[in-house]
Formats: C-alpha cells, structure tokens, sequence
C-alpha cells in the first residue's frame, strides 16, 4: 500500500515537473534550431548542431544591450520606488488605527480591480502632458506603487507580535527604527518574494511599455524580442525569437535561484514566540 | 519617596466601562511590589500604563516624582520583562541586549562592559551569538531578564514573566529573582494571578479586583490579616474557610462580626492540644487527599457547611466522623460588608 502511494506520488511528481519544465526546454531548443528545424514535422526533440548564430542575429536586428540596460534601469527604479511606497504604508495600515485608515486600506484594495486597459488612455495623456513620454520616469512611475504589496506586506506585519514593538519602544526606538530594524527583518521572506514578483512582472511587463513609448530610447527588452517577429521571407522566424527569450530569462532564473529559500519561507512563516 | 504615583487614575477602553477608576495608589521605593489578581482586574493594565504603553483616560502618574504625561516610553529609565519575552527574533543575544543600549547612546566600551556583565550574571555568556529561536524557554527568559538589566532602569517591570515556563524552572528563577531583586537594590513592580509567586518574591502585594485595590500589604500581613473576604479566600490553597456566624453555636463572640474565616493550615486535630477559648467543630470527611508531605480533607460539619483542613506529617485519618480545633487566635471575623473586623485574636500569638 504504502509501496504504491509512494509510486503515484513520484509519477505525479515527474509530470508536474515535465509540465512546467517541457516550455522552457522547448524555448531552449528552438533558440539552437535551424529555420527549417523549427518547421519541421514530426519535431526534432534534439539539436546535434547548436545554432549560436542565432544570438548574434538577435544582436544584429535590434539594440539588445540598450534595451538590455532600459529594463534593467526601469526594473531597479520600479523596485526602489515600490520599497519607499509600499513599506512604510503597509506598516502604517498594519499599526495604526487612524481616522479613516480602513477607508484609505479599502481604496487601496480597490485600485487592485481596475484593469490597466480602462486606465492607459489618462495615464498616457498625464504623462504626455507632463512631457514625460520617452522618459525613464513614464516607465516607473505607473509602477512605483502597488495595492498587492502593501496588502500583502500588511499582513505579515499584523502577524508580528504586539509586544515586539514595544519592547522597542521601551528599548527608546523611534518609530522608523522599529521598522526597519526589527520589523522589517522579521517580514524579510515576503519582501524578498514581493521584490521577485515585482521585478519578474516588470521584467517581463510588455503592455506599459509598448504604450508608453514611441521610439527606441527607452524601450525593454520585450518589445525587443516582438520587434524580431518582423519576417524577411515566407516564415516566422522562430528560432531567433526564441534565442531572444532565452536572453530575456536568464536573469529572472538567476534572482529566482537567489530568492529560492527566502520565499519558501515566505509561504511557511509561522511567527517565532 | 513614592517610586510610582497614581493620583485619580481611571482607564477605559473605548467607550467600555472604565476597567480602573479613580485609583490613588503609591508604590514604595525600592519594594518589590507584586500586582496579584484574576484575569481582567486591571493589574497588566497598570503596569503598562506605567510603561506609557497604554494610554491613561485621566489623572496623573508619576514616576520617582515626575508626572510622566507625555513622557515616551523609552524616555522612562524603565525595564520590562514580557509574558512572551518579546526578544527580537532576527537579532542575536548580543543584539538583543544591545539595542536598547544603542538606542540610549550609550558609549561602546561601556556597552561592551555592560553586556558582558549581565551574560556572566545570568549565565548567558556562551550563548551571545545564538539566535533567540535556537535557546531554550528557560533560557530566553534569561535573555529578557538580561536586557532588562543591561539598561540600569531605575523601574522593573515584569508582566507575568514566568508563566510559559515548567514548573521546576519557574521555582528556580523565582529565587534567581529574589537574589536580582536583593543585588540591584531597585524598585521592582510584577504582575502575577499566581499567589505563590506574590507570596515568595514580593515585599508588598496589592490585590486589585476590577480596578480597585482590595488588599495591600506585606505577604504575612495579607496571608494571616486579610482586609476582606475577597482576599482571604483569595489568598491560599485552598483558600480560607469562610462561612456564616450563624452557622455556628460555639463561636466566640465578635461585635458586628457576620463570617467567621480560619485557614485550613491552622486547624489542629489533637485534642490534648486544646484551650480554653478555642473552637471546636466536628464533621464527615467527604474527601481525603494524600499529597506526600500534607493531607487535605474535605469536611461537612453541617448541611450547608464545608470545611477544608490541612494537614502537616500525621497519619491519615480513616473516612468517617472527626473531630477538629481552631485556636482562638487563628480566627478571623468580617462584617456585614466582608470587611475584617480586628478583634485582637491574631495579636496574641
């Protein structure tokens, strides 16, 4: 019995594993392939000859290394931006009973359920207004605060025991030491995985910036890699696509495997007494 | 000088019925003074609003003859030792016990000297790069006590501080208290709902029930000369037998007095023991309990009455029909208003 739920569970295991794992195995191949390896029917599973010419041509069509320093520039300021926001704001709402937070808390939940299709149209006018298009600043501004972060970073403050902050207190912290020196420590699993969300989806974001931008001076790298769908011949070219995306999530994996253990934490932190 | 002053001190929560009115209390100098009573009578509220960390609704505290209205809680000279511990989970002993020290600006060879100190005194010395969550119970408590100490306060304040402890480590560190208490010659105030550490460590109790204080006085005084019903039943395990005058025919008699109270401890069973003037009853023991070096029984000496005595080292009595005696002194009368009356019984002892 026990030899056979041993057995299901294993082949569960490796099927989840093949499900999350087979796309980017596939994205990794076809970045290797020949164009007529890509079309080719039934598929090739392996390469024998790796196409590294398929980077350079990446290279060739579009400014990668621009655009490469674009997002990092735009992904660091959104991140540095968000923790100035957001922490001090989930520590108020989580410690603070002032007059009217559960309103302030409530329309911050709110501005969670507004798609950014209804409002791109008045964010763009303000910005063009402001005569920020093109700018880094109309990149990371739409960005610099998130709902989603304070809630969740509220949450584990109000998780932190009472009396840790006033042992602080009695301790003759001010209010910002307290944050930063002992409650901000003890919540440093969910930062790190905020901090990885937050950077994964403005990494990766390609909506903001098709939207905001109308030439190259400050475009990422997804509109980079759409820009190498434009076909010369008959077929889409897949291969350098696909070499382009393996450039553009090498380092999402990197800050994934740094962040690893800090967010399985976040998801099993259950308070220490 | 009083080393805490509450002058009409009242505290409710919210709009809730005040759960401390018009307390006038002083708090002596130097004392080890424990807050003794059940949940919810207002004792951890007092002692955090002497912390500062509970707002007052009205009247004035003073500490060491300061009015402590905004005064924060860190500007207080005062220490305080949690339920919980409270240690700073991502912080290491050191750290723990340094904080509050940086905080104070204390300079760095003095805080060196100090954390230093305080390890050896509580026997942490090996543990000061250990995280709090890799120390055992006992062991944070020491952590907490130690930061306490660290900060040279002129007020200790400790909030049930040995209630998640086993009951052998809280005997223990029960007498490494009095031993701090008796080393730093300051004023300690401790919260408890346990009467055995009220009576071990403090040299005042005050009882407080709902907000008001019942009792103050030194350990033997509150224990033999309670000021009321409330604090003699209160006081002891079990607690005193108290019950109506009426329901006795042999009483001696009190002017005024409406219960009669004796401690279960004080009553005797040998008869050659017996004089003129002490009381005698008799009744069926319901129960009997043998706890090594004491016996308790449970004894209906009538259909309303229920006495229970305790015993030191004699041979256990067989279930039936006894008899049993009070000396005159031990007894204690109350009035019509559960308040004691002295009548001068206890004085000839």
């Amino acid at each position: 019995m026990n030899i056979l739920k041993k057995i299901c569970k294993t082949i569960v295991n490796i099927l989840l594993v093949l499900i999350f794992v087979t796309p980017f195995y596939w994205m990794f191949l076809t970045a290797f392939k020949t164009i007529s390896q890509t079309i080719q029917m039934p598929p090739l599973f392996y390469v024998l000859d790796p196409q590294w010419s398929n980077f350079s041509q990446v290279f060739e069509k579009i400014p990668l290394l621009h655009m490469f320093k674009n997002s990092v520039l735009i992904s660091a300021g959104i991140l540095l931006c968000q923790a100035i926001t957001v922490i001090p704001a989930a520590y108020a709402f989580a410690r603070y009973k002032f007059a009217g937070s559960k309103v302030l808390f409530g329309l911050t939940l709110i501005t969670m359920m507004i798609p950014s299709q209804l409002i791109f149209l008045p964010v763009y006018l303000l910005l063009s207004k402001l005569g920020l298009i093109n700018t880094y600043a109309s990149m990371i501004l739409p960005s610099a605060c998130s709902a989603f972060a304070i809630f969740m970073l509220r949450q584990t403050f109000m998780q932190i025991p009472e009396e840790l902050v006033e042992a602080a207190r009695l301790d003759k912290a001010s209010e910002l030491k307290i944050m930063l020196k002992i409650m901000l420590p003890i919540a440093r699993p969910t930062v790190t995985t905020l901090a990885l969300l937050t950077f994964i989806s403005s990494w990766n974001d390609y909506f903001w910036p098709l939207v905001l931008t109308t030439n190259d001076t400050v475009r990422t790298l997804p509109l980079g890699i759409s820009m190498l769908k434009a076909v010369d011949g008959a077929v889409m070219p897949y291969h350098i696509i696909m070499a382009g995306n393996v450039l553009l999530v090498i380092p999402i994996i990197i800050a994934f495997i740094c962040a690893q253990k800090q967010i399985i934490q976040a998801f099993t932190y259950v308070g220490e007494k | 000088m009083a080393a805490i002053k509450f002058e009409k001190l009242t505290k409710a929560y919210d709009h809730n019925a005040p759960v401390i009115q018009n307390l006038d209390l002083e708090i002596e100098e130097g004392s080890f003074t424990v807050l003794l009573g059940a949940s919810g009578c207002g004792k951890s509220t007092l002692l955090r609003i002497v912390a500062g960390l509970e707002e007052k609704t009205a009247g004035t505290v003073y500490i060491g003859g300061e009015d402590m209205e905004n005064v924060e809680p860190g500007d207080r000279h005062i220490s305080m030792v949690f339920q919980n511990y409270a240690l700073y989970p991502t912080m290491t002993v050191y750290d723990n016990i340094d904080f509050g020290l940086k905080n104070m600006k204390v300079p760095v060879d003095e805080r060196k000297r100090r954390i230093a100190d305080v390890a050896e005194a509580v026997g942490l010395s090996d543990f000061l790069d250990r995280k709090p969550k890799n120390l055992s119970g006992g062991q944070r408590q020491r952590v907490a006590l130690a930061r306490a100490i660290a900060k040279e306060p002129q007020l200790f304040l400790m909030d049930e501080p040995l209630s998640n402890l086993d009951a052998k480590l809280r005997a223990q560190i029960r007498t490494d208290l009095i031993e701090l208490y008796r080393k730093l010659n300051t004023t300690f105030v401790y919260v408890t709902h346990d009467q055995i550490e009220a009576l071990s460590m403090g040299t005042t109790i005050i009882l407080l029930r709902g907000g008001e204080v019942q009792h103050m006085g030194s350990p033997t005084e509150i224990y033999e000369r309670p000021a009321n019903i409330y604090t003699a039943k209160f006081i002891g395990s079990p607690p005193m037998n108290v019950f109506d005058v009426a329901h006795l025919t042999s009483a001696p008699q009190v002017l005024g007095a409406k219960h009669i109270g004796f401690r279960p401890e004080k009553i005797f069973l040998d008869k050659s023991a017996v004089q003129d003037g002490d009381l005698t009853l008799h009744g069926d023991i319901l129960a009997r309990e043998l706890l090594g070096d004491q016996i308790l029984y449970k004894v209906k000496i009538n259909p309303v009455t229920i006495v229970n005595i305790k015993t030191f080292n004699e041979q256990p009595l067989d279930y039936g029909h006894i008899e049993f005696y009070i000396k005159a002194q031990h007894l204690s009368f109350f009035d019509d208003r559960e308040r004691r009356i002295d009548w001068g019984g206890i004085n000839e002892i």
